[in-house]
């Protein structure tokens, strides 16, 4: 499937005007707050700005038209009203989920079940580091768990490698680094599906673990600059 | 409180020279019959017989709210208990019928205070129901238990709250697929907190959030609660909470299943289904996030029944949920599950019986998704005891139809939804005559069917000589002439329902079924070739029948655009509208 680009659902609804559904555009909408999917669904985006919305038909004319069934000359494609027939209730639903969430997941972005088959692979950047890791989200169960595991990682990179790195802040000791993150000084934070770097730690874990696309422990000048 | 018949009647002597046991056994015995059918067989069979059957009567079904009033339903059975009414035409549903039509209620509920004050259960379908109805109702039937609204309109969930407010021995409220003004959830913390007999409750087509203590509270107090169908703003963990409260659940709606959870409260889900044994039919599960469907295997192992039709899953997810639902008869879907999730359902669901196939996106005509002839195959030759289907789809053929009913010749409910008008078989070109031919040859149990695709006269030929036991007709924009239409009307012996839109037949046609409308419950032409004279004539000849045409901005000039033909012992109606003409 391909990558939806996100599109203001508003918009394109009254963009397309028709009879029944605003049909064929779907919109693959994050909703903000708790609430929230883990997985974005993404779906695709037909976004087809030519206008759906015909005239009614005339079924009187249309009919006419059958009496000699011409197969060759397959009946306008117009939207008739009532018609394929399905109640007004259903159709309401069907454009209402269409609006709010896809629905449905994508399987290929690989978040689709929790037997933990799929992995989800970030990098971690952290400032002053010489070069970023990467970590499985999938194996970590708990904000905690991820917290000590960066830190072990950070640890070994710069242990005696870097000493005459300018800047550089003392990695050497795991608890130190761990105080570090914890500390107000280095602020852990994530760049999510929509590209918004957010703060690690607000939403619950398997939320974090859904959206998270990249992480980055940012020192206290950055995360100024980013305020 | 049953008045006693008088026993002096004349039509008493009679009875008991011609039968031999005494008016007592008879009421017994009549009062044992429940199927209507066989309740109006009993009455025809003499006067005394005729009347000890109107005097057991306690339920009434009344398939067009029109075909009688209720002054004469109440003359003739007394002791009613439980009412089931059917009002507008099933187009209706399709917007095909102008608001203000009709059948509302209120004019029933006024006679029913006066006959029936006991009056207990009341099932409506197609029909206006005003919040002054259903805070009459409320007021008025002190006995009042169990109230059921399909496909309704014209109330608010303020007349919810004054059913729930009122109704102290309500055992059901079942509210479905209504045009409702969903005004707020409060009407949910109108029960009492000393109401505990409710039963049923189904609130799932309702969007407003309802307060979840109120809801818990409620569930937990009533023990007797077997079926519950809840609505989107329930979340996961509330669920879990309720069914926490009631294990006994049979029918369970889920709501949205959208939400994230942490671990614990994944397996607390999972053990709160595992408790619901008794499980027979599932529904909701919109927005269902496949991450959370295996919390619900363990439910699935009665499963019955399985209602998925507004939840967008895919091949994958349903085969996987599929596999734990081993003795499944009735299934819908949506059409996102494709060809590839109905081969599951051909593999895991040999006990099925019912399927359904909704379409995502019905108005979309680009579109490459949904089912093909290819998942109805599938479907059938691992369901040979298929019998009800009902499939959208954008492609068919004539093949695929035969080999599908020779698969399963059972079918008794036969809805082929072809959604691009007029579409021939998209493999020769050729109309889909010979399709539907196959399904009244190799189906003599048939009694419903509907066509669709690109259909000539033949196809109306087949009808007439091979579907003996076609009960209802539904037609859309098929056949050649009025020869189609006269031959459904002379060889179905027992069509009690024909609807068409967007033919072409005509005069000639409609006149040809002058004998047979009164057997029937209702005829609708809409956008086919009738004109006004042939409208008057046709009410000219059949004084019983109700003829009425219906004003619309698309009809030419001498058109009856849109006609709805029905037997009526009640003359004609009283409370039409202006658009309506009675003939």
């Amino acid at each position: 499937m391909e990558v939806s680009r996100k599109v203001a659902v508003d918009m394109l609804v009254g963009a397309e005007l028709s009879l029944g559904l605003p049909g064929g555009a779907v919109e693959a909408l994050r909703s903000c707050g708790k609430r929230g999917f883990s997985e974005t669904a993404e779906v695709d985006l037909k976004l087809n700005f030519k206008a759906k919305e015909s005239p009614r038909v005339d079924p009187c004319s249309f009919s006419k038209e059958k009496i000699q069934p011409d197969p060759a000359k397959p009946p306008a494609k117009a939207q008739v009203v009532g018609w394929p027939p399905v109640r007004s209730y259903r159709k309401n639903v069907m454009a209402h989920n269409d609006k709010n969430i896809g629905g449905q997941e994508e399987a290929a972005t690989g978040k689709a079940t929790l037997n933990g088959a799929a992995t989800v692979l970030v990098k971690v950047s952290m400032d002053g580091a010489p070069y970023l890791r990467k970590v499985d989200l999938k194996t970590y169960k708990s904000y905690e768990e991820l917290s000590h595991a960066l830190g072990k990682m950070f640890c070994s990179i710069t242990s005696g490698n870097y000493e005459d790195h300018q800047g550089m802040i003392d990695f050497m000791n795991e608890n130190k680094l761990r105080d570090l993150l914890n500390s107000s000084d280095y602020v852990p934070t994530y760049q999510d599906k929509d590209g918004d770097w957010m703060l690690v730690g607000d939403v619950p874990w398997e939320m974090f673990v859904g959206s998270c696309k990249r992480l980055r422990i940012t020192g206290p000048q950055q995360v100024c600059r980013n305020g | 409180m049953d008045p006693k018949r008088a026993k002096q009647s004349p039509d008493s002597a009679e009875a008991i020279r011609l039968s031999p046991f005494p008016d007592e056994a008879l009421d017994r015995i009549l009062a044992l019959l429940d199927s209507h059918k066989d309740r109006s067989s009993a009455s025809l069979v003499s006067k005394a017989w005729y009347h000890a059957e109107r005097w057991s009567r306690s339920c009434v079904f009344i398939g067009n709210c029109y075909s009688v009033s209720p002054e004469i339903l109440v003359h003739r059975f007394p002791n009613i208990r439980r009412v089931i009414l059917k009002g507008k035409p099933r187009f209706s549903d399709f917007n095909l019928v102008p608001q203000n039509w009709g059948a509302d209620i209120h004019s029933w509920l006024l006679v029913f205070a006066d006959h029936y004050p006991f009056l207990e259960e009341l099932r409506l379908k197609r029909m206006t129901v005003s919040d002054q109805s259903l805070e009459f109702l409320a007021l008025k039937f002190h006995n009042f238990k169990s109230l059921s609204l399909l496909s309704c309109d014209g109330f608010s969930t303020d007349g919810l709250a004054a059913i729930a407010t009122h109704c102290r021995n309500l055992t059901e409220l079942d509210i479905q697929e209504n045009g409702i003004d969903d005004i707020s959830g409060k009407w949910l913390n109108c029960f009492p907190d000393n109401f505990t007999s409710l039963e049923v409750l189904n609130f799932a087509s309702l969007t407003s959030e309802v307060n979840f203590d109120s809801l818990e509270r409620l569930v937990a107090r009533c023990n007797s609660l077997k079926i519950l169908k809840v609505n989107q703003s329930i979340t996961l963990d509330q669920l879990q909470r309720l069914l926490v409260r009631a294990p006994r659940l049979m029918e369970l709606g889920s709501g949205s299943f959208l939400q994230d959870l942490t671990p614990q409260q994944y397996t607390d889900l999972e053990t709160a289904f595992r408790g619901c044994r008794n499980l027979q039919t599932l529904s909701g599960l919109s927005e269902a996030s496949s991450l959370y469907l295996p919390a619900l295997y363990p439910a699935c192992a009665n499963l019955t029944f399985l209602n998925l039709s507004y939840a967008a899953l895919q091949s994958e997810e349903l085969a996987k949920l599929l596999a734990h639902c081993p003795l499944l008869r009735r299934l819908w879907v949506l059409d996102t599950v494709e060809d590839k999730g109905l081969e599951a359902v051909g593999q895991n669901c040999s006990l099925l019986e019912e399927l359904r196939v909704f379409p995502e996106h019905p108005f979309d005509q680009e579109i490459d998704h949904g089912v093909t002839e290819s998942g109805f195959l599938a479907v059938s030759y691992g369901c040979r005891k298929l019998s009800y289907v009902l499939y959208f789809c954008r492609q068919m053929t004539n093949a695929a139809v035969a080999t599908i009913v020779q698969n399963c010749p059972d079918f008794t409910h036969f809805r082929l939804c072809i959604m691009n008008p007029g579409q021939p078989d998209y493999l020769t070109n050729e109309p889909m005559d010979e399709a539907f031919g196959a399904v009244v040859k190799n189906c003599p149990k048939l009694q419903r069917l509907a066509v669709s695709g690109l259909l000539t006269d033949l196809t109306f030929e087949y009808i007439g000589t091979y579907a003996k036991n076609l009960e209802t007709l539904s037609v859309a924009f098929a056949g050649s002439s009025d020869w189609g239409m006269q031959c459904v009307l002379e060889g179905c012996p027992k069509l009690r329902k024909l609807e068409i839109r967007d033919c072409p037949f005509g005069n000639k046609a409609l006149l040809s079924g002058l004998e047979k409308y009164e057997s029937m419950r209702s005829l609708w032409m809409s956008a086919c070739k009738v004109t006004m004279n042939g409208c008057k004539l046709l009410a000219r000849e059949m004084p019983r029948l109700n003829v009425e045409v219906m004003e619309d901005e698309e009809s030419n000039e001498g058109q009856a655009y849109k006609v709805y033909v029905y037997r009526s012992v009640a003359g004609p109606r009283r409370d039409a509208p202006p658009f309506v003409l009675t003939l």
